[in-house]
């Protein structure tokens, strides 16, 4: 299949091993990403926070790229896809807002294409048989807890991606993969995102409950699907080895188990490397 | 229009709350207090008031302490109040409006870190079309006295910095998309439509 890609801002810097496993197993799956010519941010937490009408209309140019080329488009940062769905929403409601938003990004904006998460495609469009009979490494002994995060599931009429308080669409992948994945009372909590850099107590509270508890169930690895989630539980939790787990981007292990090479770059990136474990369950070398 | 209240201890604004449900539209007139939104907030244990209190502040038009409240800022918009709220008042939406309300009048001195973050932020965007990273982070460190000072906070910051970077993880050359005079026009034209509304 083929699918417009918006690859976000992260995923060229702090996210690079998101960004590689992404396209490493969009290729090993067949689907072909056309990635958005000359894609520009889509204005995070900070454009909604300060001005409604540019947090709509950073998102809208990136949308009418998508539109001229004809093609949904795939994100994987989940701050990024609800910056588009929600724009999507409103503007879709409101056609007076939707000319202004036109108007001022200079572009025609028909809304005829949606944007979907990486995770929605796999599940989706791909399907969770299809992954189980490409499995050349199935992930035995990991014990995941899938941390959703917020902008997966929230606002629920806006992203429609799961069920809002006990998503189960990352935990059913983890099992197609082979591992175990563990029920735990975290799966939606916030990792406090951008106050992760101005208010870092705060952060180290809502951080601290969510490792601690992930420990607690019996977990080994923490897997999640957002780059600022990632980011916030790999270097603002406790370092020693009894109090931290790894942090795995959900694309990372669906590569270790298609049996994907040239990973080792990616763990190398990680604060807390997730090379002991996977090495232990003979996953990787 | 504003009056004092019966003891004398409050400005109250009687406008206020019609103008924040029309810019708004987050139906925080339905609001009936079940505290929901209070018991399901990330932050409400670390800030001055909890989302309901808000949203009843604001239908009692107490503007100044409303739009100088540290929630406002410190709300992290995880939208956890908005999937629970039994009548679906739209508080992340509500928090967005008093937040761009506070920025044009006066905020709390005390979040003004915050404030700076998401302005760095922005600026970085319009001038690069994407986020460099590593620009943003020194951005938002040098324009703030407090952060700078000398703590076990900021040495913990420089460490993970340096971790970072030795991973590989801070690119060190931004990035300037083509169309970065086509981000600066719609930053232009944001601001003009901002500027004919205040008008």
């Amino acid at each position: 299949m083929k699918i417009g890609y918006y690859p976000g801002c992260s995923s060229e810097g702090t996210a690079l091993e998101y960004g590689q496993s992404i396209e490493a197993v969009a290729e090993a799956l067949d689907i072909e990403l056309i990635e958005l010519e000359d894609w520009s941010c889509c204005g995070a937490s900070s454009g909604h926070c300060t001005d409604e009408t540019l947090s709509l209309a950073l998102p809208a140019r990136n949308m009418a790229i998508a539109e001229k080329m004809g093609q949904d488009m795939v994100v994987s940062c989940a701050a990024c896809y609800v910056r588009f769905k929600a724009t999507e929403h409103e503007l879709k409601q409101d056609a007076q807002k939707r000319q202004e938003i036109a108007e001022i990004i200079g572009m025609p904006l028909e809304l005829k294409y949606t944007t979907r998460h990486f995770l929605e495609l796999i599940y989706h469009e791909i399907g969770l048989d299809k992954i189980r009979n490409r499995v050349r490494k199935p992930l035995t002994g990991l014990k995941a807890v899938c941390y959703y995060g917020c902008y997966l599931v929230r606002p629920p009429k806006v992203t429609r991606f799961d069920n809002p308080e006990n998503p189960t669409m990352m935990d059913e992948l983890m099992v197609a993969l082979g591992a175990e994945s563990i029920d735990w009372p975290c799966k939606i909590d916030c990792c406090s995102g951008s106050l992760a850099f101005t208010r870092v107590h705060i952060a180290k509270k809502l951080l601290a409950t969510i490792m601690q508890t992930a420990i607690d169930v019996g977990a080994n690895c923490i897997v999640t699907a957002c780059p600022l989630c990632q980011a916030n539980l790999d270097t603002r939790t406790p370092m020693s080895a009894r109090k931290a787990l790894p942090i795995l981007y959900f694309s990372e292990l669906l590569a270790v188990a298609l049996g994907l090479e040239g990973m080792e770059r990616w763990w190398r990136r990680h604060i807390f490397r997730p090379t002991k474990l996977l090495r232990s369950l003979n996953l990787i070398t | 229009m504003q009056i004092k209240s019966q003891a004398g201890l409050e400005v109250i604004d009687l406008d206020f709350c019609e103008q924040v449900q029309q810019q708004s539209q987050s139906h925080l007139e339905r609001c009936y207090q079940c505290y929901t939104c209070a018991l399901g907030c990330p932050v409400a244990f670390a800030t001055d008031y909890t989302p309901n209190q808000i949203i009843r502040m604001v239908q009692a038009g107490l503007r100044e302490k409303v739009l100088q409240s540290g929630l406002i800022w410190l709300c992290a918009s995880c939208e956890t109040c908005v999937a629970r709220c039994p009548n679906e008042v739209d508080i992340v939406k509500l928090m967005d409006t008093l937040r761009s309300m506070s920025l044009q009048e006066q905020p709390a001195k005390r979040v003004k870190d915050v404030i700076h973050m998401h302005k760095t932020f922005l600026k970085n965007v319009e001038k690069r079309g994407r986020i460099h990273e590593l620009g943003f982070i020194i951005g938002m460190k040098m324009g703030s006295v407090e952060t700078l000072k000398p703590s076990v906070q900021l040495l913990e910051d420089a460490l993970l910095g340096y971790k970072m970077f030795s991973r590989g993880k801070l690119k060190l050359l931004p990035h300037r998309i083509q169309g970065v005079n086509h981000i600066k026009e719609i930053y232009r034209k944001v601001q003009e439509k901002k500027n004919q509304y205040n008008q």
